[in-house]
């Protein structure tokens, strides 16, 4: 008995102690390795790295540690490919799917999962922006852009709704579905690239000529 | 949504239009440090949530990184995986000294 009490308090105190301790993790899609390197963030070290398919260009990671790689150059081979936290495939979308026929993710560096962790967000070179389950890959809504194809989209921190950037100027649409907003910050936007949201109220936007970071 | 600031990736937090590297992939931390992936230059860099650089190779030898993601989930540290080990230990003496 006064070992499981002894034990007890020897993990309470290190729980008590941890979140001074605790780091987290930046997982990159090393595109032409084809490799998912994942990294310490307080020290850059690299402490995995996983195979994935050739093409591979955006991730995203979910609450439990499941990632998500967008790849394929093309609409026969265009996938989402979803593993688990130890680099094992769960399952993939496309090739003659859901994906196929609306342009594949080439290029694109986004994918971004919603505040419930139930929704995942597609851009779709081919003009549309594809809401996915995380859970079973069905596909839930689409939606298209008016000022060209998308280049990076992320949901914002609430999920309420999703921004999208189309090179010339950021469209934000209701998650819910419907028509989108342009935003264009005065033509100050060139070639707005990935999408970040620190808050609800604040986004980054990598200008991919200019090498600048706006938000 | 207004803009409010911008920041060049290769300098501290002014306005600037004369940096490189393409870059491609944005995300942050809790701490809000965020990381931008430079697909030309081959690195990820750091900065502070108001735009200041931190670490313009935080990751480098990269072959053309492009979507990047930060993992909500924390993982111990060396410093949190000691302290565990201290009190394995320490459970394991407890009990030799009641046998």
């Amino acid at each position: 008995m006064r070992l499981i009490i002894g034990a007890a308090l020897a993990l309470a105190g290190v729980l008590a102690s941890a979140p001074l301790a605790w780091a987290q993790r930046l997982y990159v899609v090393n595109v032409n390795a084809n490799h998912l390197n994942i990294y310490s963030t307080s020290t850059g070290t690299l402490l995995n790295s996983f195979a994935i398919p050739a093409n591979s260009y955006a991730v995203a990671v979910d609450s439990v540690g499941n990632y998500y790689i967008s790849y394929g150059p093309s609409s026969s081979t265009d996938h989402v490919a979803k593993y688990d936290s130890a680099g094992n495939l769960v399952t993939s979308w496309g090739t003659g799917g859901i994906i196929t026929g609306t342009g594949g993710p080439e290029g694109i560096p986004n994918l971004s999962i919603d505040a419930s962790g139930a929704n995942l967000l597609v851009p779709l070179s081919g003009g549309a922006i594809n809401v996915y389950s995380t859970s079973t890959g069905a596909l839930l809504s689409t939606s298209s852009t008016t000022n060209g194809a998308p280049v990076g989209a992320a949901f914002n921190t609430t999920g309420t709704s999703f921004f999208v950037s189309t090179f010339s100027a950021i469209e934000q649409f209701p998650a819910a579905g419907g028509a989108s907003t342009t935003i264009t910050w005065g033509g100050l936007l060139t070639l707005p690239y990935g999408i970040y949201f620190q808050s609800d109220t604040s986004f980054l936007v990598a200008g991919a000529q200019l090498g600048e970071i706006r938000h | 949504m207004t803009h409010t600031a911008t920041w060049d990736t290769t300098f501290n937090g002014n306005v600037g239009f004369d940096s490189v590297s393409s870059p491609y992939g944005l995300t942050a931390d809790t701490s809000g440090n965020f990381y931008v992936s430079s697909f030309n230059g081959n690195t990820i860099s750091e900065f502070s949530s108001t735009g200041l650089l931190i670490n313009s190779t935080f990751v480098s030898g990269l072959n053309f990184p492009e979507g990047i993601a930060f993992s909500p989930i924390p993982e111990p540290s060396s410093g949190a995986l000691l302290a565990l080990g201290a009190g394995v230990l320490g459970a394991i003496r407890f009990r030799r000294r009641r046998r």
